[in-house]
């Protein structure tokens, strides 16, 4: 074919512009280290590579979440151990009042660490959390969760209100634990009242009566029971309204068995299921008595303590007040072991919680690497074989500029 | 004898003096633009016919001919139209490309930073400082799209601008080409003889440059005149008279210009597809790239703007107060009123009010609509998507005041007449990356609160335990009525495990019932999620097995300072599916336009370097053909050199033969 000088010098042109381009665009992807620098490099990996970049931007957040979940949760865990230590020594302080040879003086000077105690776990369950929001107050996080209202009594101010942070993309995690279902919505132990019915025709009377074994009386609890004069000298005591027999353990003559009737002693004490009654008076056939469960009703962790220090004040020493003091230790007690039950409970669900957070953390934080691998082999320039590349493409861009110079130089005219 | 001899040698003397001229000629000219080589046509002049024998009498230069090849001409000047409109695509393309994908004008970075700022709010909803940093993210969001779509913009205007120009340069073109073809036409009847060499080259380069602006098609006249056709045949050029191009307001949108053709100060609307060269290059970024681009973005901001907006209103804000609007609303009465174009041709009276609002997001499309009246009775309409060209609606109008919907549109024809003939140009989304702005003012406004917070009573005997509590719809009379307050609060009391009441808890003491839809209910609701009923605006769910006589409250979240629910409900719409009938997020429809754009771009990168392998082949070819070869031309010299000596030579043997007859006598 026929070339025209003009297109020789153009051809050879064109050949050192294209060469110089292929070195320019190598040499930009070695110095941004990326491979895809626009979309059009590579519209198919350019979708991958938006979609990875989100996935990892959005895995942060959760990876940050988590970390500060992980803070609140440790907080919370270590204002739970110090609750539970008061709790102890309150406890060991009951038991220390129990003592018999303990008078109101000895019990009075109790009261006053009783109360320093009181105060104490006042303080732990208005703690705060790192950013200044009461801990146990739910959504109210401003407004003090307990205080002790003109009545007497302590309130739960806040509510039930959980705040939950994400920590993967399908999992959330309460962070925080209304102060409600742990301390203050504590039942009382149970407990029961006694009436005669309206209709009955003789003078017997039932005394209010106490719970002598707690233990026995929460697992009966929430039954009802009808003592039923079969003859003006002998009763039975069925459980209503299903009509079963119940044991009774004391006042009953030698021989009783379950299920016969047991006769009756005016003022003889009376005890079943770990309730303690007395009947007394003329009851006449057909009279009934009730010993009936009480709704269980909250008490909560101060109010317990209070009722505890109201009684190591004033309970004096008289026998009538010995009988109730142990009741009331007994009560302190119980009381004082179903907030260390619920307490456990909530620590139980912290713990579990605080394992889920290291386990989504941990996979969290696989998924990024894996994303960012993934990311990194989509849109990152490969060196070794971008380096090899410029150096080919050097060596082109070499060849193109002598080949031009050569060719230039060749001419028919610088022979005439 | 002698004499004759004379003449033959000055008869080759002047033919090679022509020859040796016309190779300095093109040597001279070897570079220049559009130049052909020439070449000397030498010819046998005629013998005499002396005593029956025929002597020679030497050689003519007859003509000088332009080596060139009509064919090869005519597929340059094609390539040469391809190309220009390929590469003027590319270059615009690639800016776009550029800039959606460039990491400091780039939507998905900042999309992310907004979400990212929800949850550090969501995590310390009392501070204010997080707060401020939701509202100073989300004002740099709304920058990013008002910034993206102001370099749209500026692209668009940067191409109307540049087919102003270049339809201008056409014209001048055109007129050059009208006058040479005056010259040549005149040149060639005056002599009849050789064509002007010269002239032609200068015709065909002009030609070429004008095929750079737009396709041609070419028709050579007998009279050596050439006449050009633009568009699907609209004369430009006819013998010595010249049209021009304009640019003019498009219809029925004005604000889509058009290249039209001038004919004597009248305007004739072309085909804007059949234009080539670079306009064709130009019109086609600005309609399908900017335009779609520009769409695109809007739509992403309208569909963050309303579910944020609608998600928002569901909460209470710091200081207990239901959440407003975050962003701008998409329906506010400018907006609505300016995404219809009404033509200017539209008959008189210009009476219509019309506005278009936005009733669905997820079915929003990133098309404009046109929607004519084409009869045959005056109210008869069809609405065309004209992404692809279908009809999306028909029918009558129902009447005014009336809607016409589609696509998560509703067109509502508020008063005025319509009449057959009327076009109006629908852009739901043009504007919608402009419009979107932070309108909450303080940062304690945002409500990272859900309005409700719940209860269980503590002397609840059964295992029965509610939820916090979503709200569906905070425009109820329980939300509207007492405002920082629930109208009535509600007490849910069981009646058995499986039954309940909803009763009036204002008197804690001495709660009231609220009528028989609120009386009886069943646990397990019927409807899965629906525990209470929908009339209140707000649901719990109740798990475990409750007793009878087990009670429940809901009540306003007065104080709920604590609480991220709502901000966790804003926060999560960043990962759900909502546009394109929920398919995609809003982060998704962006990489879906980068990676549109990017996939258009490579392709046209590839369009642009094929074309441009093909007009460098044609350009070989014509070089190959009409280009002037310099070792060649020193070849002609040195031949055409010779032969001027050997004719020389030829004089002198003529003068001796004389001598030597003179000599003799």
């Amino acid at each position: 074919m026929r070339v025209s000088t003009h297109q020789v010098f153009q051809r050879s042109l064109t050949g050192i512009l294209n060469a110089q381009a292929k070195v320019s665009n190598t040499q930009e992807q070695i110095s941004t280290g990326k491979r895809v620098n626009k979309a059009s490099d590579d519209p198919a990996a350019t979708a991958s590579i938006y979609l990875l970049r989100n996935q990892i931007a959005t895995t942060e957040h959760y990876v940050r979440n988590s970390t500060l979940a992980e803070g609140e949760l440790q907080l919370e865990e270590s204002v739970f151990q110090s609750i539970e230590s008061s709790i102890l020594r309150v406890r060991e302080l009951v038991i220390t009042a129990g003592n018999g040879a303990y008078g109101a003086a000895e019990r009075k000077g109790l009261a006053t660490e009783v109360s320093q105690r009181l105060d104490e776990m006042l303080n732990y369950l208005n703690s705060k959390s790192a950013n200044g929001e009461y801990m146990f107050a739910g959504h109210q996080g401003q407004i003090k969760p307990f205080a002790k209202d003109p009545a007497g009594g302590y309130q739960f101010q806040g509510d039930e209100g959980q705040r939950l942070l994400q920590i993967s993309s399908e999992l959330s995690v309460a962070v925080r634990d209304s102060g409600k279902g742990i301390f203050a919505d504590i039942p009382e132990p149970e407990n029961f009242s006694t009436r005669a019915a309206v209709a009955n025709a003789g003078t017997g009377a039932i005394s209010t009566g106490h719970v002598i074994n707690q233990e026995d009386f929460s697992r009966f609890h929430p039954q009802d029971i009808q003592i039923e004069f079969v003859t003006a000298n002998t009763f039975t005591v069925k459980l209503t309204p299903s009509g079963t027999d119940v044991g009774v353990t004391s006042g009953a003559q030698e021989g009783y068995t379950i299920g016969s009737a047991v006769e009756y002693v005016a003022g003889q004490p009376l005890e079943f299921e770990g309730v303690h009654i007395e009947l007394s008076g003329a009851p006449q056939a057909g009279d009934d008595f009730f010993v009936e469960s009480d709704p269980i009703v909250s008490q909560g962790l101060l109010n317990g303590v209070d009722a505890l220090l109201t009684g190591l004040n004033n309970i004096g020493d008289s026998p009538a007040e010995q009988l109730e003091l142990e009741e009331m230790l007994a009560d302190a007690l119980v009381s004082l072991d179903a907030v260390s039950e619920s307490l456990g409970v909530a620590h139980g669900q912290l713990g579990a919680r605080l394992n889920v957070i290291e386990t989504a953390q941990r996979s969290n934080e696989d998924w990024k690497l894996l994303n960012e691998e993934t990311l990194s082999s989509l849109e990152d320039a490969d060196y070794i074989e971008v380096l090899s590349r410029i150096s080919l493409e050097t060596v082109a861009l070499q060849a193109a500029q002598q080949s031009y110079a050569r060719i230039s130089s060749m001419n028919l005219f610088q022979f005439l | 004898m002698a004499a004759n001899l004379l003449n033959i040698a000055i008869s080759g003397l002047r033919a090679y003096q022509a020859g040796i001229s016309t190779t300095g000629h093109n040597i001279t000219n070897a570079e220049a633009p559009g130049y052909s080589r020439q070449r000397v046509e030498l010819s046998t002049r005629e013998a005499q016919s002396l005593g029956g024998k025929f002597f020679g009498t030497g050689i003519d230069a007859v003509s000088i001919g332009r080596i060139v090849d009509t064919f090869v001409n005519d597929k340059l000047r094609s390539d040469i139209s391809t190309h220009s409109q390929m590469e003027t695509y590319y270059n615009n393309i690639v800016q776009v490309d550029n800039l959606l994908a460039g990491e400091s004008t780039s939507i998905s970075l900042q999309m992310q930073n907004y979400f990212a700022s929800l949850q550090v709010a969501a995590d310390d909803p009392t501070s204010l400082t997080g707060r401020q940093m939701v509202l100073d993210n989300a004002n740099a969001l709304a920058e990013r799209f008002h910034d993206l779509l102001s370099r749209q913009v500026q692209l668009e205007q940067g191409a109307n601008r540049e087919l102003v120009g270049t339809t201008g340069e056409i014209t001048v073109l055109a007129q050059g080409i009208a006058d040479i073809n005056v010259e040549i036409v005149g040149n060639s009847a005056a002599s009849t003889g050789p064509a002007p060499n010269d002239l032609l080259d200068r015709r065909d380069q002009l030609i070429r440059e004008l095929s750079e602006k737009v396709e041609l098609s070419v028709l050579n006249q007998a009279d050596g005149s050439v006449n050009l056709y633009v568009g699907s045949g609209q004369v430009l050029v006819i013998g010595a008279s010249a049209n021009g191009l304009t640019v003019v307001d498009g219809s029925p949108d004005p604000d889509k210009k058009e290249v039209a053709l001038t004919v004597n100060g009248s305007v004739h609307r072309m085909r804007q597809d059949t234009l080539g060269g670079k306009l064709g290059g130009l019109v086609s970024f600005r309609d399908n790239i900017v335009g779609t681009v520009v769409n695109s973005l809007g739509r992403t901001a309208m569909a963050l703007a309303d579910q944020v907006n609608s998600q928002h209103q569901l909460g209470i804000d710091l200081e207990g107060k239901l959440g407003g609007r975050f962003f701008t609303d998409i329906n506010a009465a400018t907006t609505a009123t300016e995404r219809v174009v009404h033509d200017a041709a539209n008959a008189a009276p210009a009476d219509r009010v019309m506005d278009v609002t936005i009733t669905d997001v997820s079915q929003l499309t990133t098309s404009d609509y046109e929607l004519r009246f084409d009869g045959p009775t005056n109210n008869d309409y069809q609405l065309l998507r004209l992404e692809d060209s279908k009809v999306v609606g028909t029918g009558p109008i129902a009447g005014i005041p009336g809607a016409i919907t589609a696509d998560g549109l509703s067109i509502n024809l508020t008063s005025g007449s319509f009449q057959v003939g009327d076009r109006y140009v629908i852009k739901p989304t043009f504007a919608g990356a402009l419009h979107i702005a932070v309108e909450i003012p303080r940062p304690h406004e945002l409500a990272i609160a859900a309005p409700v917070r719940t209860t269980h009573a503590s002397n609840n005997q059964g295992s029965g335990a509610i939820s916090q509590g979503t709200v569906t719809d905070a425009t109820t009379a329980a939300f509207t009525t007492t405002p920082g307050a629930l109208a009535p609060p509600i007490l849910i009391r069981f009646n058995s495990p499986t039954s309940f009441d909803v009763l009036d808890n204002t008197n804690p003491a001495a709660p009231a019932a609220m009528g028989a839809a609120f009386t009886g209910l069943p646990l397990p609701p019927t409807v899965p999620g629906q525990t209470l009923p929908a009339s209140l605006g707000y649901q719990v769910e109740i798990e475990g097995i409750p007793s009878a006589g087990d009670s429940f409250t809901v009540d306003y979240n007065s104080n709920g300072v604590s609480d991220n629910r709502n901000l966790a409900a804003i926060s999560a719409l960043n990962s759900t599916p909502i546009l394109e009938n929920s398919t995609i997020t809003f982060e998704g429809s962006y990489q879906h336009l980068i990676a549109s754009v990017g996939v258009k771009t490579s392709i046209a990168d590839i369009n642009r370097e094929a074309s441009e392998v093909i007009m460098i082949q044609s350009q070989n070819v014509r070089e190959s053909v009409s280009g002037v070869n310099l070792d060649e031309e020193a070849a002609l010299l040195i031949q055409y050199e010779q032969m001027y000596q050997a004719s020389a030579r030829v004089i002198t043997v003529a003068r001796s033969l004389f001598e030597t007859l003179i000599n003799a006598v």
